[in-house]
């Protein structure tokens, strides 16, 4: 069975799914630019982590690669000896601040960088091995010189791919910087193979060299941009690098020059200084760059919440006012159904003008606005039932007025007539026959005024002088069919205020009507008065079956609360009476069990209107006015 | 048709007089005449089982009052009065005292006849 959840509730969940789904997006597309911004401010990291200890391991090589390769040609001379175990450990010392600052730097690379990284780190391990060659003798020049440059080969590997950035200028750059410093590897290879005298095998090779040399400079020159290359320039158009040129050419020629060490050494030097300097350079090129990304990727990240926190709040605010919207609408519905429409219901019965105001519902969305109007038109038209079924039953009830009252006056007529004649008659059974008659007759007009009351107006018949009770209850007892049957017993001289005298006789009416109809034909009705504190008590009582306490109960409570009338149910129209007239004058009426076995029914007049009979002046009370009809 | 109130007297008796006597037409003594003359017996004390006319009827007869009288007063048709009156005769608390029977035709004819031969 579906749980059933208030509206909020489903608009929070419909409004849910697109803004996680929105987070989300906006999650990713600040790590990815964060991550690429945090990237390039790792360029500095990678500069001292791993191409700084890179090109300085490099040029350790390099030297050892130029100390082997002498000590190799000149045979194991002592000075080469102890420059190269000197040298040796230089290249030791910075081997090992590669390992631990490579080390340091691969949990900030990328995959390939590590890669690389591994590479040169197998390449070092041969480093032992070549080293044990060389000092056994077992190595000639060229194979060292190799075993050497694959090593050199894997760190500019490294070096090209940490020299990755996301800035393409400076990426260009940065390739040719790292082809500049090849082409410083290249010079110091020239040195090894030219050490001592190299043969044909070497010269020729030394030829490739000084070729791939020239050829990366000049292609460097040439994209370089104008800062960088002022350095290069600086460096090619010296003397000294003149010299080497020619130097080259003599080697070249199967010539050794004897400064050629020197020189190349020099401008070696002097190459990997401009190196450095444009390292420094080209990083603090670099920053900015990073800045730039990283402000973009604050800006984009800024931009993203912000709309994210906007559409939020849109969101929540339509859902919320079209939850109000609801509310406002469901408010207004259930006062339409449980207060607005019983109302005019109720007031309508009881016969009392209505006034419906018209229902409004301020609904900003079309559907809700017109449910609202839907709603006012329901209440307009079961007003308008309501007061149609009213007028409709008024109209009922003023036709029935209008027979009754025709009917009672024709009776009344009828009784003047036939009291006229019981006062002629002398022979007891003409006066018999004019008994029954006048019996007929009041029974009809009883039944005449009782439709009136019924109708809701007074009977005709009315007085203004109070009437002593012991006639009401006698003049009440008449008009019962079984009227033979009721006994009045005598009781106190007291009387009965005028204007409700009309309606006592009817109320008394019903109940010995009740009486005589609920018992059987032989027993009699015993109607007796009395005084009592609060005013003035009439019990009828009758010995019949009686009631069981459970059916007692519930008449006392409709004669305590009477119902609406109903049309449907007129076999308890007695009864109805009895509690309308009641209610009218504060009167009770109580039903009991009676010790004969029967059903007692006490009626309790309050006291305002009952008179005392030395309150009241002295008159004859039955002096009728015989008026002969017509 | 207009609305009509009768008030008061115009409403008519309260207790009609079918209801004083229960139905009865027929006095429960013998037969009362007209010209009876009723004369309270007992004394003025409410009859047990009667109601106030009995009453009434006991008070105006202290003095001996004819039945068409007792009626008058208590504006009531003669046959309920007779009625309620053998209802007190009955028990005893009024005496009814019969007129004079009327004098038979013979007699009647000789009072004629004395009367023209004056």
């Amino acid at each position: 069975m579906g749980r059933s959840r208030t509206i909020r509730v489903k608009i929070v969940g419909l409004l849910l799914v697109p803004l996680v789904s929105m987070m989300t997006l906006w999650g990713v597309i600040v790590a990815v630019t964060a991550g690429e911004s945090l990237e390039l401010r790792s360029y500095k990291e990678r500069w001292t982590n791993l191409r700084q200890p890179a090109s300085k391991l490099i040029g350790e090589l390099q030297r050892e690669r130029l100390s082997s390769a002498r000590l190799v040609v000149h045979r194991h001379a002592p000075a080469d000896q102890s420059a190269a175990y000197e040298q040796r450990a230089r290249t030791d010392a910075a081997r090992e601040l590669f390992r631990q600052l490579s080390d340091r730097s691969r949990g900030s690379t990328t995959e390939a960088v590590r890669r690389q990284i591994d590479a040169v780190l197998t390449q070092l391990v041969h480093l032992e091995a070549i080293r044990g060659e060389v000092d056994a003798g077992l190595s000639p020049r060229l194979p060292t010189i190799e075993a050497y440059n694959a090593i050199s080969d894997a760190l500019f590997g490294l070096q090209r791919s940490v020299a990755l950035i996301d800035d393409i200028p400076i990426y260009e750059q940065s390739r040719l910087v790292i082809n500049l410093g090849y082409a410083k590897e290249l010079l110091t290879r020239e040195q090894a193979i030219a050490v001592g005298n190299p043969g044909d095998e070497e010269r020729k090779l030394f030829t490739q060299l000084v070729g791939n040399r020239r050829f990366l400079i000049d292609q460097a020159l040439a994209e370089l941009d104008a800062p960088l290359r002022e350095i290069q320039v600086g460096i090619i158009t010296t003397p000294a690098y003149q010299r080497l040129r020619i130097m080259e050419e003599q080697i070249i020629a199967g010539r050794a020059p004897a400064d050629w060490p020197s020189t190349s050494t020099a401008l070696a030097n002097a190459i990997q200084n401009a190196q450095n300097e444009a390292g420094v350079m080209l990083t603090e090129r670099a920053e900015p760059v990073a800045d730039a990304v990283l402000v973009r990727a604050l800006v984009l990240a800024g931009t993203g919440l912000l709309v994210v926190v906007v559409s939020l709040m849109i969101s929540l605010r339509m859902g919320n006012r079209l939850s109000k919207e609801l509310a406002t609408l469901r408010e207004a519905a259930l006062e339409v159904a449980e207060t607005r429409l019983p109302q005019v219901v109720r007031k309508l019965r009881q016969g009392e003008e209505v006034e419906v105001p018209e229902l409004s519902v301020p609904g900003r969305t079309t559907e809700i606005a017109d449910v609202g109007k839907a709603f006012a038109t329901v209440q307009q038209t079961a007003v308008e039932a309501a007061v149609g079924e009213a007028k409709l039953r008024a109209g009922v009830g003023q036709v029935f007025r209008n027979l009754a009252r025709r009917s009672q006056t024709l009776l009344h007529r009828q009784r003047i007539q036939l009291d006229g004649m019981q006062r002629t008659a002398t022979d007891p059974q003409a006066l018999d026959d004019l008994f029954r008659l006048d019996h007929l007759t009041t029974r009809m007009r009883r039944h005449a005024e009782g439709l009136i009351i019924l109708s809701g107006a007074t009977p005709g018949r009315g007085w203004r002088k109070p009437v002593p009770l012991h006639d009401v209850v006698r003049g009440a007892a008449a008009e019962v069919e079984d009227y033979t049957r009721v006994t009045v017993s005598p009781m106190p001289a007291h009387s009965l205020a005028g204007p409700v005298v009309g309606d006592v006789i009817h109320l008394i009416a019903e109940l010995i009507e009740n009486a005589t109809v609920f018992s059987p034909p032989h027993t009699t009705v015993t109607v007796r008065g009395e005084l009592a504190a609060h005013g003035f008590v009439v019990e009828v009582e009758d010995r019949g079956l009686g009631l069981s306490e459970e059916e007692l109960a519930e008449l006392n409570e409709r004669l305590a609360n009477p119902p609406e009338f109903d049309l449907a149910d007129s076999d308890r129209l007695g009864l109805f009476v009895v509690a309308r007239l009641a209610a009218r004058h504060d009167i009770r009426v109580t039903l009991r069990g009676s010790p004969y076995g029967g059903t007692t029914a006490i009626v309790l007049i309050p006291a305002e209107l009952v008179v005392a009979p030395e309150e009241q002046e002295q008159e004859p009370v039955r002096k009728m006015r015989v008026v002969t009809s017509e | 048709m207009s609305e009509e109130r009768w008030l008061d007297e115009d409403a008519g008796p309260i207790v009609p007089a079918y209801l004083l006597t229960r139905g009865r037409t027929v006095p429960a003594s013998e037969a009362i005449d007209l010209i009876a003359v009723i004369i309270t017996a007992g004394g003025l004390a409410m009859p047990v089982g009667l109601g106030p006319e009995h009453l009434i009827i006991l008070q105006q007869c202290t003095k001996p009052t004819r039945l068409v009288d007792v009626a008058a007063e208590l504006n009531l048709p003669i046959g309920v009065v007779r009625v309620l009156v053998g209802d007190l005769h009955a028990q005893k608390l009024v005496e009814v005292e019969k007129p004079p029977p009327a004098p038979d035709a013979k007699v009647m004819l000789e009072v004629i006849n004395g009367l023209r031969a004056l």
